[in-house]
């Protein structure tokens, strides 16, 4: 097992004490702390879990986007874009998962972190790149992985896995050209039918 | 005095300098770096959404290809992130495997990075000397799992097979005679394990080896001795 410096608990109810109003919903799971904070204050709360005398999170170690809309097969009923962030306090050796949803599902916006922690700069335009989540006060907010002129955010839970266009060297115009996609999206999960009563498990 | 303008210059993505694909754009005034505007993504390959359509065995192989220079430390993170989401125990054997096979990973990681370092350097001797190591490196993830780079060997819940009993040897061929084919399989008459152990009792000479090519006064000098 998972030897802690800081017991998750312990950590849980210094980010709660920290936060105050600011926390909606807090987990421990597989001992790790994750809360969720509300978009209005989560500008204010992150700066708090930098500067908190117990919180200490110095570095924001990774911040990406998630689309709710196909979780759990349709049952979610909050909203459909969140950013997480994964912040660590080297100085107290402890971690937390900070979580906060963007009020609006057709234009997700949230403030931007990169003046807390510079880091989140490039993690801000991977979210913004990939599932066009917008970050307030985000100095640069330019696609970061697309290829130059790409249309829409692929790692939404609605583009398709291959895509809308293809790209080859068309030799009689000399240059590249796009076209849109030839293939066929192809099902190679397998499917695993087992009869009634299978292995006793049921 | 003239007045010297910046001026902005194209680097890649596709560059004799460059090891992957990375395009910088740079501003420079004379030959110092003022600005640099990298343009990250054109080896991004959306492994996470390709892995939403799959298996969680079907997605393990991706893992290898994320850092190609450090294949089963990837599976092993990967793993290890399934089997704490679903609470599951790995017997005591096959951690010890995995563990085996990421310090392995990781020798074949620093491996080419000092060679390639020392490459970039000028000194393309070192390159071939860390080479021939990782040769040895990469023989023992061929024999544990039939593949010399992306292995594809964890799962989640321990490995893909037992470790093998038997090492494979160089067979005849005409460029080799008895005595060469001798000395090839000298270390590869006992098991996996036994190779590898023969190997972590040479290694530490060739890191004496790399050391003395890369700062040795005589030879090429690439890491300036400092004191």
């Amino acid at each position: 097992m998972s030897v802690f410096a800081v017991q998750p608990e312990e950590v849980l109810d210094r980010v709660r004490h920290a936060l105050g109003d600011a926390l909606i919903q807090a987990t421990v799971s597989r001992g790790e702390v994750t809360v969720v904070v509300a978009a209005v204050a989560y500008r204010d709360a992150m700066v708090k879990l930098r500067d908190d005398a117990n919180c200490r999170f110095e570095q924001l170690i990774d911040l990406c986007g998630v689309d709710y809309s196909s979780y759990g097969d349709g049952v979610w009923e909050g909203g459909r874009f969140a950013v997480v962030s994964h912040l660590l306090s080297v100085s107290l050796n402890q971690r937390v998962r900070v979580r906060v949803f963007c009020p609006v599902d057709d234009f997700p916006v949230v403030d931007s972190l990169v003046d807390i922690w510079s880091g989140a700069n490039w993690y801000e335009r991977e979210a913004f790149d990939l599932f066009g989540i917008v970050f307030e006060g985000h100095a640069d907010l330019r696609r970061i992985l697309t290829d130059y002129g790409f249309v829409g955010h692929p790692f939404r839970k609605d583009f398709p896995l291959s895509g809308h266009v293809e790209m080859r060297y068309d030799s009689e115009r000399r240059r590249v050209i796009y076209e849109p996609v030839s293939i066929e999206p192809r099902e190679i999960t397998p499917r695993v039918i087992r009869e009634d009563q299978y292995g006793g498990l049921h | 005095m003239a007045e010297i303008k910046n001026y902005t210059l194209n680097f890649g993505p596709q560059h004799p300098a460059a090891h992957g694909v990375l395009r910088l754009v740079l501003e420079l005034d004379g030959e110092v770096v003022q600005r640099a505007d990298p343009h990250i993504g054109l080896l991004h390959r959306a492994t996470e959404k390709l892995a939403e359509h799959k298996t969680y065995i079907q997605s393990l192989p991706y893992m290898d290809r994320l850092d190609y220079v450090s294949m089963m430390c990837n599976e092993h993170a990967y793993c290890l992130a399934i089997e704490k989401l679903l609470g599951i125990e790995v017997p005591i054997r096959a951690q010890y495997i995995r563990v085996m096979f990421s310090e392995i990973t990781r020798l074949l990681n620093h491996l080419m990075w000092l060679g390639s370092h020392g490459n970039d350097c000028g000194s393309s001797t070192i390159l071939i000397y860390t080479f021939r190591e990782r040769e040895d490196l990469f023989d023992m993830y061929e024999a544990v799992s039939g593949a010399r780079m992306h292995a594809a060997y964890f799962r989640p819940g321990g490995v893909y097979r037992d470790l093998p009993e038997t090492m494979p040897q160089y067979t005849v061929s005409k460029i080799r005679n008895a005595k060469a084919l001798n000395a090839l399989n000298e270390n590869r008459r006992g098991s996996l394990l036994d190779f590898i152990e023969d190997f972590t009792r040479r290694f530490p000479a060739y890191v004496d080896e790399y050391e003395t090519l890369l700062t040795a006064s005589g030879s090429n000098e690439r890491w300036a001795s400092a004191s």
